[in-house]
């Protein structure tokens, strides 16, 4: 193998490999050598209009954007030359004069060592104490708070335009926009709607990527700087999908979630991942309540524990549901506390959809931004796994061809090449008649038209979600070897629980357990038993129904981990301390199986769960 | 098309017009046009077949005459003798009569246009050389004077190298404004990546005060077309656009009738010459942006976005127009391919100065008794321009500054009048060739206001996207504000030259990088005006309306 | 603090179920004409945009969302190029749109006089249209007629040499009806 040719350049009189085609900007932060930049971000395309990152190179006639001037060899180089710094701080002088940055009425401003203002924080760099320009802030900048989940004000916006960038090249939303030129440029959502009207999805990257306070989050806004947050990888637990996120702490309080960028959904986020999950929640369970004339009422763990345990005992058969949401540990020790103490099979998932999952080669999220065809065949990304949605829209943007097959109508629809019915793509028919026609005409085009598309394409991709005939899943396994596949699993970790053995499905026994987590019912109704025992961490209509309802964790205070539609075991960490009256929930049924006359123990529970991964 | 019909067409074309005793030339470009030479025209006709001359007198409409000023122009021309013509100005309806009856004895003298004059005499025409002498709207006119030769011969008898090497040899350099060396540009498209490649002609011509390419492609508009499909050939590119202001309509129309005939005779399009050469133009109309004549900004613009310029490199000609190689010239730099092909690079090497070849077209506009459009040899020294061509400074004034190179350029005061024209000495002083807009003014102009003017247009033609450009026009346009208005102080004049100096440093494309020229070239010669509005309270031209009382000492 | 800036839709937008703005023939025009010559559809916007213009003197945000429907360009993009640029008028204008040039060559010959003389033959401002609708005033750049400043355009027609006496006389002079002030020179289709 021939080794990737190597460019050498000088920085500030280090001597720097850099990778051909790398900017001035990236090489030097490779090799440690931090360039200031504002309008610059590391998962945008560079557009060099901020001016801040201009350096001095060598054999050009005037200062160099560091973020868009490719690297070449013998280059020299110098960030801080007197030169670069004085063009610096003029720029700089020019933001803070242009709109009114009262940094001191701004969430993100600080002392030198603690601001968030990566603004303010240049500001400190270079010894900025005043402007010398006329000040703009007499014009009224307006302030959009339409949006739920967070605030533009106009005023601390520098026009880096890394919102709109974020909003196109990353969400591929293109709800964010430039309007008007010159000094009367602004950033407007949609033909200049309000943001709260327009088009956003409230995916939040252009959020997490704005470098001053122009972007407020409503609920972090003012409650600490980063100096003084816990900033803790893990993963979010609202979808199949996994998406890897930053969660941001205080006081063992979630203030803000903000997405991994190294994790596969590359920094990006939904709705759900982002902002539902600092959202105010029911009332919390912080003790066990047992239902005493009609009414629940808090007792002692050991009082509903050994109540609890009575009436499994008694019961003929147990019945228990979990919820799909819980890590893997929580689920083999619900299974093993039924196959092993309560010698039941009758133990099943909540609700949740798993694709079979060996159709061929597995894809990961990338594949899917990276498509160049892509097909999806039932399933709804758009509404179940909002960020593939999205990496879907980045594709279609890079001129990927998208194929829709379902029989309902979905939010991809319109952004289709083309759109096939399931039976297009089955093989299966219901009389012989049936079969033959659809063998030899719908399969006919359908499939030859699925087959000819993929065919065509490079990097070829499909989405499947459950429930299907297996003559579609026939079909799609005859595919092209080059075909990427991702199944559409509905249930966080349903995919996880099928590895034990848990699937949605019906379960008889006159007592129920159902153990739910943080999972709250959305409407859905638990099935009347004799005795119901709800494990959950909110008072919801579920737990309302219940016989026993006992204290559970919720997803930032659980530990264990998740496999996600990637087939990939993350793990779950915890990121807060849970009350102390509320325990795990293999403490719980440990405790249970004690009581009912079996002690299951912890390491056999740590066996099934290791089996998983 | 070949090469026989080529030449048949000429000869025909050629039959024809000797055919005729006189031909009567009415100028039909947009400033003749303004004034009604449309209806001198059409009087003119009448009046020939009213006396039966159709057979022996011919009028028809051409480009632009040049003395703008004096217009509507008509030229009378002796077929056998063309050195006798006879030019008329300020010509109306009611003259027809008067003209057609002078056509065998002698001119109408109280409407003659004196051409012995040096506005005529000093003139030397390339680019300009059919102007005023052809039918725009007739290929075969433009063919009749050896048009399209230069096309053949090109793909007919030469490599694409070849061709390539000939414009390097013949010194030709970018009249858009910088002035970079045209062979360069067209072997580094012509090396370029990928089949596919595109040709764009630079018709968005915004400088204030510049109107030679409205000129150029209203009067000779298939120059333009031969010299963009020579470009393609030598840089191997099958589609060209023309992308142009659409404050323009005469020349766009001029220009697609012009397609539309050239693509008809098979002189764009495919198999171009009966050899395996396509090419194809497309018009694309600006939509009021000046900074869409950076080249950068205007490929934005074709792809359909808002036509902001981004960082190079990469440059166009590796990696321009949806990513493919893209050559970006302008459009008298196309106009002068045809002559060079033709007349050889050595030729066209032989006129102007040692780095500035050729000559260059300036619109002459401002306090100066000739306004319109000349074409003069480079190197020609400033004062032969404005007094011998240009006529001097009318009503008895005194020249102040010659501005050139619009809001890019600079103010050249009376003291370096007897500079040469050509690119390096603008820049000496600190202005630019620009695309050759020269305004003269004389001194009831004041040379803040002129400053203000100038940075106003920038402040509002600033596509905003990079800093300095955005937040820095206002700030100076503010700062020259106070300073007229009587309100600024020394601390401002201070101010105004640091964001000069920033600007020219940091801003992204060639817009914000020029826009202190008009700041800088008048501080430098007419510092007493700034002076004087600050200290003193006055504004020396009287032209600006001072409201702060001078201060009391 | 409540929202100041303005909802143009709200302005703008006619009722609905009135008949499209980007008629079935300006789409035929437009996929027939123009598709085929850019490997883009974005490339058609700004060609789409002077359609619209030039049929409806102006272009309402219910056009840009039409076109942009049409081109599978999001609202955003097709606001951000249309706002970009000078030509596009985003707001109603007068049926006789004059255009006074405000460069240099015009200034020195009284471009600024003729602009007050229409400014109060009319009674209107820059960048404003007289109550009846009829005329909107605006300045603009090098018309390039500097040979024979100042100059004018209204609608396509361009006047030269002005005075103000002589705007007073070509004002009086236009007729009732826009559509039959046209300049026979230009041809825009």
């Amino acid at each position: 193998m021939v080794a990737a040719p190597v460019v050498n350049i000088t920085v500030n009189g280090k001597a720097i490999s850099a990778r051909p085609g790398q900017t001035v900007l990236q090489a030097a932060a490779d090799a440690g050598i931090e360039i200031p930049a504002l309008c610059n971000h590391p998962h945008l395309r560079p557009e060099g209009s901020c001016r801040v990152c201009l350096v001095e190179i060598e054999k050009q006639r005037t200062l160099q954007p560091a973020c868009t001037f490719p690297v070449a060899d013998g280059m020299v180089v110098q960030t801080e030359s007197a030169k670069a710094v004085e063009s610096r701080k003029m720029v700089l002088q020019m933001i803070f004069s242009e709109r009114s940055h009262y940094c001191m009425y701004c969430q993100m401003s600080g002392t030198a060592q603690s601001t968030d203002c990566e603004l303010q924080k240049l500001g400190y760099r270079y010894g900025l104490n005043h402007w010398s320009y006329g000040p703009n802030y007499a014009k009224n900048w307006p302030i959009d708070a339409t949006r739920t989940h967070f605030v533009m004000d106009h005023a601390r916006c520098i026009l880096c335009r890394r919102c709109v960038r974020a909003c196109q090249q990353i969400a591929a939303n293109h709800t964010l926009g430039v309007q008007q030129r010159g000094f009367k440029t602004m950033i407007c959502a949609d033909d200049n709607v309000q943001f709260g009207e327009s088009s956003c999805v409230s995916c939040g990257t252009c959020l997490q990527v704005c470098p001053t306070g122009a972007l407020a989050d409503r609920r972090s806004a003012y409650r600490g700087h980063e100096s003084e947050v816990t900033r803790t990888k893990a993963v979010c637990l609202g979808c199949s999908v996994g998406c890897g996120i930053e969660a941001i702490t205080r006081d063992n309080q979630l203030l803000r979630v903000e997405g991994d960028w190294k994790a596969g959904n590359e920094g990006m986020l939904c709705s759900v991942g982002r902002f539902d999950v600092v959202e105010p929640k029911p009332v919390r369970i912080m003790w066990p309540m047992v239902r005493t004339d009609g009414r629940l009422v808090e007792t002692s763990w050991d009082k509903a524990l050994t109540f609890a345990a009575g009436k499994f005992r008694q019961a003929h058969r147990v019945a228990g549901l979990a919820s799909p949401r819980l890590p893997n540990e929580a689920l083999a020790a619900f299974a093993c506390f039924f196959h092993e103490v309560l010698m039941s099979n009758e133990v099943g998932l909540l609700y949740g959809e798993d694709p079979p999952l060996e159709l061929g080669q597995p894809a990961v999220l990338h594949d899917v931004a990276a498509s160049d065809c892509i097909v999806i065949i039932a399933g709804n990304p758009m509404k179940q796994q909002k960020v593939v949605g999205h990496l879907i829209k980045r594709a279609y943007d890079n001129d990927a061809r998208i194929i829709v097959v379902n029989d309902r109508p979905t939010e991809l629809d319109s952004y289709a090449h083309l759109r096939l019915q399931l039976q297009d793509v089955s093989y299966h028919g219901e009389s012989p008649f049936e079969q033959l026609k659809n063998t030899y005409h719908l399969r006919g085009t359908g499939v030859s038209q699925l087959k000819a598309a993929v065919e065509a394409a490079q990097r070829p991709v499909v989405l499947y979600g459950g429930g299907l005939t297996t003559t579609v899943y026939a079909a799609l396994r005859a595919l092209p070897a080059k075909v990427h596949f991702l199944p559409l699993i509905n249930g966080t970790n349903a995919a996880g629980a099928a590895r034990l053995g848990l699937r949605p499905r019906p379960v008889h026994g006159e007592a129920l357990y159902v153990m739910v987590g943080d999972d709250l019912p959305d409407g859905m109704v638990l099935p009347h038993r004799q005795f119901t025992l709800v494990q959950s961490a909110y008072r919801s209509a579920w737990t309302e129904s219940a016989d026993v309802v006992l204290p559970a964790m919720i997803w930032a205070e659980m530990k264990g981990h998740m496999i996600n539609i990637e087939g990939r075991s993350l793990p779950v960490a915890p990121l807060l301390v849970a009350p102390k009256s509320v325990h795990a929930c293999w403490e719980t049924l440990l405790q249970l199986s004690m009581r009912i006359g079996y002690s299951l123990s912890f390491d056999e529970i740590s066996d099934i769960s290791k089996a998983v991964v | 098309m070949t090469p026989e019909e080529l030449s048949k067409i000429a000869t025909i074309e050629q039959e024809e017009q000797q055919q005729h005793k006189h031909v009567i030339q009415v100028c039909v470009a947009a400033g003749c046009l303004s004034s009604h030479s449309d209806q001198v025209k059409d009087a003119l006709d009448k009046e020939v077949s009213k006396r039966g001359l159709e057979n022996t007198c011919h009028v028809k409409g051409v480009g632009c005459l040049g003395l703008c000023a004096a217009g509507p122009l008509v030229r009378v021309q002796p077929t056998a003798k063309p050195d006798a013509a006879v030019m008329y100005q300020a010509v109306t309806a009611n003259d027809a009569a008067d003209i057609v009856s002078s056509l065998e004895g002698p001119p109408v003298k109280r409407l003659v246009c004196p051409t012995n004059v040096p506005f005529f005499t000093r003139q030397k025409k390339i680019v300009l050389e059919n102007s005023g002498i052809i039918d725009p709207d007739r290929i075969e006119e433009y063919i009749a004077v050896n048009g399209y030769a230069g096309l053949l011969q090109v793909v007919s008898t030469m490599r694409p190298s070849e061709v390539i090497d000939e414009v390097m040899r013949s010194g030709l350099r970018g009249r858009g404004g910088a002035g970079f060396s045209t062979g360069l540009k067209w072997s580094t498209v012509a090396k370029g990546r990928g089949s596919t490649k595109y040709v764009i002609c630079n018709a968005d011509e915004g400088d204030p005060g510049a109107f030679m390419d409205r000129s150029v492609l209203e009067s000779d508009p298939h120059r333009v077309l031969e010299g963009m499909a020579i470009a393609a050939y030598a840089v191997g590119a099958s589609q060209g656009y023309i992308y142009v202001r659409a404050e323009y309509p005469l020349a766009v129309k001029r220009l697609k009738a012009a397609i539309r005939q050239a693509e008809r005779a098979g002189l764009l399009g495919n198999n171009i010459f009966g050899i395996t050469f396509n090419f194809s133009i497309d018009i694309r109309l600006g939509a009021g942006a000046f900074v869409c004549g950076e080249e950068t900004a205007l490929i934005a613009s074709i792809e359909g976005k808002r036509g902001t310029p981004r960082p190079r490199p990469p440059y166009p000609a590796e990696s321009g127009l949806w990513g493919c190689p893209t050559l970006i010239n302008n459009v008298e730099t196309f106009a002068n391919v045809p002559p060079i092909i033709r007349n050889g690079s050595a030729w066209f090497a032989g006129i102007g100065t040692e780095k500035s070849k050729g000559t260059k077209v300036f619109a002459l506009a401002g306090r100066v008794t000739n306004t319109g459009l000349i074409e003069v040899p480079m190197g020609i020294p400033l004062r032969e321009i404005v007094y011998d061509i240009g006529g001097g400074i009318p009503d008895g004034k005194k020249l102040k500054a010659v501005q050139t190179g619009g809001p890019s350029g600079g103010c050249i005061p009376e003291q370096h009048l007897d500079m040469p024209v050509d690119y390096e000495s603008l820049a000496k002083v600190g202005s630019i060739m620009g695309s050759g807009g020269m305004i003269i003014m004389d001194d009831t102009s004041c040379m803040v206001d002129v400053a203000k003017f100038f940075m106003e247009f920038c402040r509002s033609e600033s596509c905003g996207k990079c800093v300095p450009c955005r937040v820095g026009t206002a700030q100076m346009h503010d700062l020259l504000c106070r300073i007229t208005d009587g309100s600024g102080t020394a601390d401002d004049l201070t101010l105004l030259i640091e964001l000069c100096d920033v600007l020219r440093a940091t801003s992204l494309c060639g817009l914000g990088q020029t826009a202190p020229n008009p700041v800088l070239t008048t501080l430098q010669f007419f510092k007493h005006e700034y002076d004087a509005h600050i200290q003193k309270k006055t504004c020396p031209a009287g032209s600006c309306t001072i409201h702060a009382p001078a201060e009391v000492i | 603090m409540a929202w100041p800036a303005e909802d143009r839709r709200a302005t703008a937008v006619p009722k609905d179920g009135e008949p499209p703005l980007l008629t079935d023939e300006m789409k035929k025009e437009l996929t027939e004409k123009y598709f085929p010559r850019y490997p883009t559809r974005r490339a058609v916007l700004l060609p789409a945009l002077h359609m619209l213009q030039h049929h409806h003197g102006w272009i309402p945000m219910r056009a840009l969302a039409e076109v942009g429907e049409f081109l599978g360009i999001s609202p955003a993009e097709v606001l951000d190029t249309a706002s970009f640029y000078e030509e596009y008028w985003l707001k109603p204008k007068g049926k006789y749109l004059i255009q006074v040039c405000r460069s240099l060559a015009c200034e020195i010959y009284g471009s600024k006089r003729v602009t007050e003389q229409i400014k109060k033959k009319l009674n209107v401002e820059c960048g404003e249209t007289t109550r009846d609708g009829k005329f909107t005033l605006v300045e603009l750049e090098c018309l390039g007629s500097c040979g024979t400043a100042p100059a004018m355009l209204i609608n396509d027609v361009l006047f030269e040499d002005l005075t103000p006496q002589k705007i007073n006389q070509v004002l009086d002079g236009l007729p009732e009806d826009a559509h039959k002030f046209r300049d026979p020179t230009v041809d825009w289709q």
